[in-house]
């Protein structure tokens, strides 16, 4: 899928409002035509900023962001030929959607018929020809989203950039609306950055995440590698759900290390970004991969705890356990009917292969 | 029985709605009861006032009774006859002034003719030879005048359009048709187009002013914005005399402002503000100027940035994304707005009666003038039904525009 690479990039970018603080920091990020690129972290991060940079309603205070080779710093915003969508949607309340979509053509001086067929056609690819004299007040939250979509894609801009655009919509309509943009882009094949901080919406979505966090990128890889390997505590614990585990390297090699937990238990990880012997350190551990009962081989971790809650999700129960030096952990057990449960208060045996935890230096 | 539940809810919704719609006759009974007795009665009383006529048939009530019936023409020996009984109780009673007054005001010359006929027809102790018309044309010719005889018939009331026809310098000939009032009594027309024309200038000129002061005051940085709402508001925490009574300083041939002119060297001559129609402009727009921000500030705050940022991302430049989107957008608190400052500046009284020269005074000042020194209570009413007319129009259009069902100024 993507093309060419470098088509959006970010070099050396920094932003600051004061001397002090940088909401974003030193960002170097390369977006690939045709790619699907989201700016997942919390808010702060710094991701809104960028995407502002980016649109060219902020400046960077330092470094250059370039467009299809060329410098766009001092390219204003109008001519950037841009598209955006707004969380807040932004459709002109006062134009109907027809003349909402017309809006970039007719500042375009294209001539009226091609607009009146190129609404008409935009209207159609979002399913909404029918409301083309409505007033944006009187659409649905669902219809005002596709609205500002048609309208941030009809004038065919370069890339298009999306601000938190579903999170006005409720649960059910932004899993329909997350498909529906997956299959435009797929489509369309245009290059698009998307801003988040959901990240379901980031890992179903992108193609890329870029995972912001104080400012800078804390990791920009696929959706698999970020939730499989993430480089830093702060990614995985932003990632999915997460039991950390503390405790100190006393082993290390490029593969694997062993981390000495407060009562001399040792556990086995791969080596994330722990650096050296005697250093504190995370043992970072999906809930789905711990395991009950887990069978007898070296490379697995076996540990022994108490039950403490049963939770009933349906397609799987959650299993609390309380380990002596580990802390409390969960573990995601699917709802099979082979798998005995224990009850609350039990000692439990449980563990994790070794290459399903990762060791990654205590923030 | 769903339909049993429903409706009995239904219906303890309904008591619980009349029950609300009671507290809250009650909460604002008070201020409808003031209201009621200090402004709404006065008002009617006022504009009753511009229609009703009848001092002259309380004084005169005879040939007010015969004038009734008057054909147009030159009137019969007998409401000659008439005319000269009341005019001997009027003048016995000593209220033929009021009568004289009255008719001055539909008649060149009224007065005298009254004072002066009344005078001598109250001396004639009886019924002279030839009849009292022949003594009344002897008095004074102006008795065979059609014109002296159409206003007495108008004034004998007891609901007249005299006044509110005056107010447009329109009067009823002795033919009974409305025609352009004697050059003389044709003021008002000029006053009124001067009322409308000060206050449009004013509105235009707040309007220029405050737009970007408000659009500041909805998107500037939060720590300066503080100072300037408070003087935006300054300006009505202070007394309007003491404001008015502060230009009047300022704006004289030896005051501060054509002092620093002349300091500068931009001119040589001093600007003749005071008492000139720049002056009452000036001290009219100071004085407005917060009613033209304060609409256009609740409007601007709603608008999000995003509107903007969308047009411009769309590709129109900053200009015409503002004409296309910032300015439609702002249109409820520009029609708010103008529509409050223009009201309030045709019903302004004290700055121009301050500041301004003779050509400058407004519709209030001669409603003032008519009640307080002329005693004209008729063509004061009148002024203000013309006045009272006008803000009713202009708030019918205003919420036609903006599309607004009832009172809304957000």
């Amino acid at each position: 899928m993507p093309e060419q690479q470098g088509y959006v990039r970010f070099e050396n970018v920094s932003k600051a409002y004061d001397a002090a603080t940088f909401v974003v920091e030193d960002l170097s990020l390369s977006v690939a035509k045709g790619e699907f690129l989201t700016m997942l972290g919390p808010s702060g991060s710094g991701k809104t900023t960028s995407l502002m940079m980016l649109a060219g309603f902020e400046q960077p205070s330092l470094g250059e962001i370039f467009l299809d080779g060329l410098p766009i710093s001092r390219v204003p915003a109008h001519r950037r030929d841009i598209g955006m969508v707004f969380q807040s949607y932004a459709l002109f309340p006062h134009m109907t959607v027809g003349e909402n979509l017309a809006f970039p053509l007719q500042v375009r001086k294209v001539s009226k018929a091609e607009t009146k067929r190129l609404v008409s056609k935009a209207l159609g690819t979002v399913k909404l020809a029918h409301l083309i004299d409505r007033k944006p007040s009187q659409l649905s939250g669902g219809q005002q989203q596709r609205v500002a979509l048609a309208r941030a894609l009809i004038f065919e801009p370069r890339i298009v950039l999306m601000d938190e655009p579903l999170g006005a919509l409720d649960k059910q309509l932004r899993e329909h609306m997350q498909h529906e943009i997956r299959a435009l882009h797929r489509r369309l094949g245009i290059t698009m950055v998307y801003v988040t901080h959901d990240q379901d919406e980031a890992l179903t979505m992108s193609d890329r995440v870029a995972v912001f966090g104080n400012g800078r990128i804390q990791q920009l890889a696929p959706p698999e590698e970020l939730y499989e390997s993430p480089s830093n505590a702060f990614v995985a614990s932003f990632i999915g759900e997460n039991n950390s585990i503390r405790g100190k390297v006393v082993f290390r090699d490029v593969n694997l290390c062993k981390i000495e937990l407060t009562d001399a238990t040792l556990l086995t990880a791969r080596t994330g970004d722990v650096q050296q012997f005697g250093e504190d350190a995370t043992v970072s551990v999906r809930p789905e991969r711990v395991v009950l009962n887990p069978p007898m081989d070296g490379s697995t971790v076996r540990l022994e705890g108490n039950c403490t809650d049963l939770v009933y999700h349906g397609d799987h129960i959650r299993v609390c356990i309380d380990h002596k030096s580990a802390g409390p952990l969960v573990a995601k057990i699917p709802n099979a009917r082979a798998y005995q449960l224990p009850k609350i208060g039990d000692a439990v045996l449980f563990g994790w292969a070794a290459e399903d935890a990762i060791a990654l230096k205590q923030v | 029985m769903v339909a049993a539940t429903t409706k009995s809810r239904g219906r303890k919704r309904g008591s619980g709605n009349k029950a609300k719609s009671l507290t809250a006759i009650l909460l604002v009974l008070p201020l409808l009861v003031f209201l009621l007795i200090v402004f709404a009665i006065p008002l009617a009383k006022i504009l009753s006032l511009s229609v009703t006529d009848n001092e002259v048939a309380e004084i005169w009530p005879q040939a007010s009774d015969q004038l009734r019936a008057w054909d147009r023409t030159l009137p019969p020996e007998a409401v000659f006859a008439a005319l000269a009984l009341d005019m001997k109780k009027s003048q016995a009673e000593r209220t033929t002034a009021l009568v004289s007054r009255r008719l001055n005001y539909a008649l060149p010359g009224g007065r005298t003719l009254i004072t002066n006929t009344a005078r001598k027809i109250a001396a004639m102790e009886k019924p002279p030879a030839g009849g009292w018309k022949e003594a009344f044309l002897e008095v004074d010719p102006a008795w065979s005048n059609l014109a002296t005889w159409q206003a007495l018939y108008q004034s004998t009331g007891p609901v007249t359009s005299f006044y509110l026809l005056a107010a447009f310098d329109r009067s009823v000939d002795s033919a009974g048709n409305i025609v352009h009032a004697p050059e003389e009594n044709s003021v008002y027309l000029a006053i009124l187009k001067r009322t409308f024309g000060i206050a449009t200038m004013v509105t235009l000129i707040c309007l220029v002013l405050a737009f970007p002061v408000a659009y500041f005051l909805a998107n500037g940085p939060a720590h300066v914005r503080g100072i300037v709402m408070a003087l935006v508001l300054l300006p009505l925490w202070t007394s309007l005399l003491v404001r008015t009574a502060a230009w009047v300083v300022l704006l004289q041939d030896q005051g501060v402002i054509n002092r620093a002119l002349e300091a500068l060297h931009l001119i040589s001559e001093p600007l003749h503000l005071i008492f000139q129609r720049p002056g009452v402009i000036i001290a009219m727009v100071h004085v407005s100027l917060p009613y033209m921000v304060l609409p256009l500030y609740a409007t601007m705050a709603t608008i999000k940035s995003d509107y903007m940022r969308a047009g411009i991302s769309l590709g129109a430049r900053p200009v015409t994304a503002f004409r296309r989107i910032y300015l439609p957008l702002t249109a409820p608190g520009i029609a708010a707005g103008c529509l409050l400052v223009f009201i309030m500046s045709l019903g302004y009284y004290i700055t121009p009666a301050l500041v301004g020269g003779a050509s400058d005074q407004m519709v209030s000042y001669f409603i003032s003038y008519y009640t307080t020194e002329a005693v004209n209570w008729g063509l004061a009413g009148a002024l203000a039904v013309v006045l009272l007319a006008a803000t009713i129009l202009l708030y019918l259009v205003y919420s036609k525009v903006a599309g607004v069902k009832g009172a809304s100024f957000a």
